[in-house]
């Protein structure tokens, strides 16, 4: 029973990395290679707004707001500096651009903040557990879960409701004819990609109690969440979410059948869905 | 376009130019005793090639303010293996080639085991850098290259020994290690250490099987609930850098500090202290390599420490510092005492010297040139009194030459 | 190809040949490395470049090459080398074979990239597990082989023989890359790769064409694998890690995918880049990186790309040209 509540947890934090992901690649149509890199720069920039020490939720949740925020800013200085200037070649350089732009956060990261661990503690009142039917549940656990599902539940009210996601679908779908029915093209994508890597830099703020921080932190949740993105198939919200709590309960069922191959059963379980939905669960998703 | 042959060997004389910049730097070496450095100085292991250059660099600056080797200056030359055994054997053959005939190299075993295969050739010496594997002794033992670091039987057997005479009432131990075949040896050794004190107090200890847990992985709460409902009292965890840290953080939740009456960590010392702050768990041991106020009887460790205080501002220098520091100190102390950088007289005098070092006597098993150096164990915790949170409780020496490993240079340890 | 570049080549085959006579040992190992990594590199455009498909797991199948070689080495069979690089490519290809027939007919683009991916993680850590092969430290003291083909005995553990061994397969590796790529077999593979429905309609069995080319590039990458294990002296589970399996793609994406000698390029110059920069310690991923977006910036096309469009512009007026283009999509 812990092990899907905990499933759960692992499903959700991933899925809070993967949704930024998911984004840029229903718009842009890349891999994005310097997510991960993002993501760091969030929890970095958020743990040095809050300390080691965060006073309260509320604080840990603004702090993540403001590394939205800033990672949002930097991800439109990418977009338009770096990625507008090659879109109209091979997007395979694309991904190349990424991967170096990855290299070059890194490399900030260590000369801004240095190499030594930081750690952030969860704040007072998540930071202990709750006793529910016997089981014991991290109280940080259920902060993540739900900030997970109103994630969630938010993006998919924007893309699928919301004008402004009508007005992103449309231009993922068909730029030019976007641009003839009098669409602000280059700004619609701006907002977008901005907002998705945003998501990057509020993912890294809201986990950041969860693990500790070092220039390797990107790594950790990058290849999980491209996983994510393709089981859930590409560009798609909703498939990455189920995507996510899939791979956190099958994560949870290998330790617990399976305890001397930790974190192993994933890629089989992922070799064995893209062969058997090579397109993702959902379905591949122009947004 | 139409080329005429004298266009043609201009551009070709300029790419062997430009291909030949090395060949230029070999000139360059005056009267000053070099030293060949590779460590992992990019990616996730620069961490700790940082302590070694730290280390070692300090080691240079104090030799030479102490008017050098026979009169001549040491001048260390880094390279970045760029943790693969590729890039380090790339570093070593470079070095090599420029006529460096004395090298130190750490971090980690694949990239040492890439190069101990060419010492021969070379004819070069080295130390091999804070390095625990068997291996590297054993059956890759190479008669030009010396461990100044600490096997796992010695240090982790020694724990063991440690913490059975520290908590004979605990009957039960539990053990957490990442999911890296390399770190069984550790566990293995603590485990035999402790059976081995416990069979001589005629007690005995039940040891269960380690949890395993991800190698980098985000989140150990699965095996942490799994842990705590071992009911074992005391736990062993093997995990290392930010995998400790964060499985202490979330472990905290779970109130590890009132599940287990001892909490013991393999290597990480202050690194989770200085990380957690107040948060560190109320008592940790930890083993260390180095530890400057347990070796207060020595002038060259209190030295070394000063110099990283006045270097990096930080108080508690991880181990690498005193262990690197020493490295260069042996070499240096070598090629002093035989008057010469030839691999055939160094080793005897390396074999034979035991020159004082940050970490005590420098001295190595001649046999498989393995280091028995005492073994430093700490118990740190959250302190509320003291400002940044956490203090060092209690520290406590065993001799390492009780618990190093049997010498069988060129085979397996069995 | 032009008449400088032909040139060019010979002069860059020249040095490289030369190379052990005058420079620095850790250059010569360094360039031999690229040797081998620059045909693994050509063998992984053969499927991007030729038939369109990007595998993002070639380091699993040059890690299968790497340990076929060193197990059969340590196992005692140095003296039939020849035909262990035959076994070890082999095994590469029936391996990629095996993927291929369950894999292509289901995925292509970027499902088959983050499959292929998650293959080689599957093989990285597995391969970290084997006691029997050394888990995470690998096989080490790799020898070098001796052995004798027939009227002669060749001593490759000396000096740089080896060295010159792998130039001479390589340039083979290369010939033969060139030759499949150049043939019938390489042009329907490009057809296929414009238009598959086309090529469809035209008779071709795309999926029979496609695997057959994930068969040799497996092979290709697998025989890279091989000679790189004695080069190294060393394999460790992390010779396949995800950053072998994007050396490949930085290096023909640098190069210039659409040209045949992108990936050698491209190897080439990431190498001078990271040698020429080896003394900078601490900062190496920002100018990687760095040099990697000023190079993709300036050079949409790949070097090979830049380098023909300027002698295109420089055959066609005698005048220095304008620079090229650096907007342009990639021509076909």
């Amino acid at each position: 029973m812990f092990t899907l509540v905990n499933g759960l947890t692992t499903g959700m934090a991933v899925f809070l990395v993967a949704a930024g992901l998911t984004l840029v690649f229903g718009i842009m149509r890349i891999l994005n290679f310097a997510h991960g890199a993002f993501f760091m720069i969030g929890a970095y920039v958020a743990s040095s707004l809050v300390g080691s020490a965060p006073r309260s939720v509320l604080a840990l949740i603004a702090a993540a707001v403001v590394a939205a925020l800033v990672v949002g800013v930097l991800g439109i200085v990418v977009q338009r500096f770096i990625l507008r200037r090659i879109q109209h070649v091979d997007e395979h350089y694309m991904l190349i651009a990424t991967f170096a732009v990855m290299l070059v956060c890194v490399g900030f990261v260590k000369l801004v903040w240095g190499l030594e661990f930081l750690s952030v503690d969860p704040p007072p009142g998540i930071d202990a557990g709750v006793e529910i039917a016997g089981l014991f549940i991290p109280s940080f656990s259920l902060f993540i879960i739900a900030s997970g599902i109103v994630v969630f539940l938010v993006l998919d009210f924007v893309i699928h409701r919301a004008w402004a996601g009508k007005m992103i679908t449309a231009i993922a779908r068909d730029g030019w004819m976007a641009e003839l029915l009098g669409i602000n093209v280059p700004a619609g994508i701006m907002a977008a990609v901005g907002g998705s890597f945003a998501l990057a830099g509020l993912a890294g703020g809201l986990l950041l109690p969860n693990q500790t921080l070092s220039p390797a932190l990107g790594d950790s949740f990058l290849l999980l969440a491209f996983i994510t993105v393709v089981i859930g198939g590409l560009g798609n919200v909703r498939g990455a979410f189920i995507a996510a709590i899939l791979l956190g309960v099958i994560d949870g069922l290998n330790t617990m059948f399976l305890p001397a191959y930790p974190g192993v059963v994933v890629y089989f379980a992922m070799v064995a869905f893209l062969l058997l939905w090579p397109n993702g669960i959902l379905g591949e998703s122009r947004l | 376009m139409r080329l005429n042959r004298r266009h043609f060997l201009t551009t070709t004389a300029a790419g062997i130019g430009a291909l030949a910049m090395p060949g230029i730097l070999r000139a360059a070496q005056g009267d000053t005793v070099r030293i060949g450095l590779i460590t992992t100085l990019s990616g996730p292991g620069q961490l700790y090639g940082n302590y070694i250059k730290d280390g070692s660099e300090i080691a240079v600056e104090r030799l030479n303010a102490a008017g050098g080797v026979n009169g001549s200056k040491i001048e260390l030359v880094v390279r970045d293996d760029k943790n693969s055994p590729e890039g380090a054997v790339t570093a070593f053959r470079e070095l090599t080639g420029d006529g460096i005939k004395l090298f130190a190299q750490g971090t980690f075993t694949a990239n040492l085991l890439g190069t101990l295969p060419l010492l021969e050739e070379a004819d070069v010496t080295m130390m091999m850098v804070g390095a625990s594997a068997l291996a590297l002794t054993h059956e890759a033992y190479n008669p030009r290259a010396f461990r100044l670091g600490f096997s796992s039987p010695m240090c982790f057997g020694g724990y063991g020994n440690l913490m059975a005479q520290k908590h004979p009432e605990i009957e039960k131990w539990a053990m957490l290690r990442s999911d890296v075949t390399a770190l069984a040896d550790i566990t293995n050794a603590f485990s035999n250490g402790l059976k081995a004190e416990k069979v001589k107090a005629g007690r005995t200890v039940e040891i269960l099987d380690p949890v395993l847990v991800p190698y980098g992985g985000a989140d150990f709460r699965n095996q942490i609930s799994n842990i705590i409902g071992s009911g074992a009292p005391g736990l062993f965890n093997v995990l290392q850098g930010a995998d400790a840290i964060s499985y202490y953080k979330q472990a905290r939740t779970f109130g590890l500090d009132q599940k287990f009456k001892v909490l013991c960590d393999s290597a990480n010392e202050f690194a989770i202290a200085k990380a957690m702050g107040a948060n560190t768990p109320a008592s940790l041991w930890s083993w260390t390599g180095w530890y400057p106020a347990a070796n207060k009887d020595n002038a060259v460790s209190d030295e070394v420490h000063k110099a990283y205080i006045k270097l990096r501002g930080d108080e508690y220098p991880n181990w690498y510092i005193g262990v690197s520091h020493d490295s260069i100190l042996t070499i240096a102390n070598a090629v002093q005492k035989a008057g010469s950088m030839e691999a055939a007289k160094l080793i005897p005098t390396i074999e034979t010297e035991a020159p004082q070092g940050a970490l005590g006597k420098i001295h190595f098993r001649k046999e498989d040139h393995g280091f028995a150096g005492d073994l430093t164990y700490i118990r740190f915790g959250r302190d509320d009194k003291n400002a940044n949170g956490w203090s060092v409780f209690e520290t406590a020496q065993l001799p390492g030459a009780e618990f190093l490993e049997r010498a069988t240079p060129g085979s397996k340890l069995n | 190809m032009n008449r400088l570049s032909t040139y060019l080549l010979v002069a860059l085959a020249a040095i490289l040949l030369l190379l052990p006579l005058w420079a620095n040992s850790g250059l010569v190992f360094l360039t031999g490395t690229t040797i081998i990594v620059a045909v693994f590199a050509l063998s992984w455009n053969l499927l991007f470049g030729y038939a369109g498909l990007a595998s993002f797991g070639s380091g699993g199948l040059f890690s299968i090459g790497a340990y076929t070689m060193a197990v059969m080495l340590r196992q005692g069979y140095e003296g039939q080398f020849l035909l262990l690089i035959v076994l070890a490519t082999l095994a590469g290809g029936v391996v990629a074979f095996a993927i291929g027939f369950v894999a292509l007919r289901r995925s292509t683009g970027i499902f088959l990239a983050i499959l292929t991916l998650a293959l080689a993680e599957l093989l990285r850590i597995t391969l970290a597990k084997i006691h029997w092969l050394g888990a995470e430290d690998g096989i080490p003291s790799i020898v070098r082989p001796t052995f004798s083909i027939g009227f002669a005995t060749v001593d490759l553990s000396r000096g740089n023989s080896y060295y010159w061994f792998v130039c001479i397969a390589c340039a083979l590796l290369v010939g033969l890359t060139w030759w499949i790529a150049h043939g019938r077999f390489g042009r329907t593979l490009r057809t296929i790769r414009l238009d598959v429905e086309r090529a469809a309609f035209m008779g071709v069995d795309t999926h029979r064409y496609r695997l057959v080319a994930f068969t040799i590039s497996g092979a290709i990458a697998a025989c890279a694998g091989a000679l790189f294990a004695p080069w190294a002296q060393i394999v460790t589970p992390d010779i396949g890690n995800m950053m072998r399996s994007t050396q490949p793609i930085l290096f023909t994406l640098l190069g210039g995918a659409s040209s045949f000698w992108g990936p050698l390029i491209g190897a080439f110059l990431f190498s001078a880049i990271e040698f020429s920069t080896r003394t900078l310690v601490g900062i190496q991923e920002i100018i990687t990186g760095g040099i990697l977006l000023a190079v993709v910036l300036m050079f949409p096309t790949g070097v090979a790309g830049a380098w023909n469009a300027l002698i295109a512009g420089l055959s066609a007026r005698p005048e220095p040209a304008k620079a090229a283009p650096a907007l342009q999509p990639v021509k076909e």
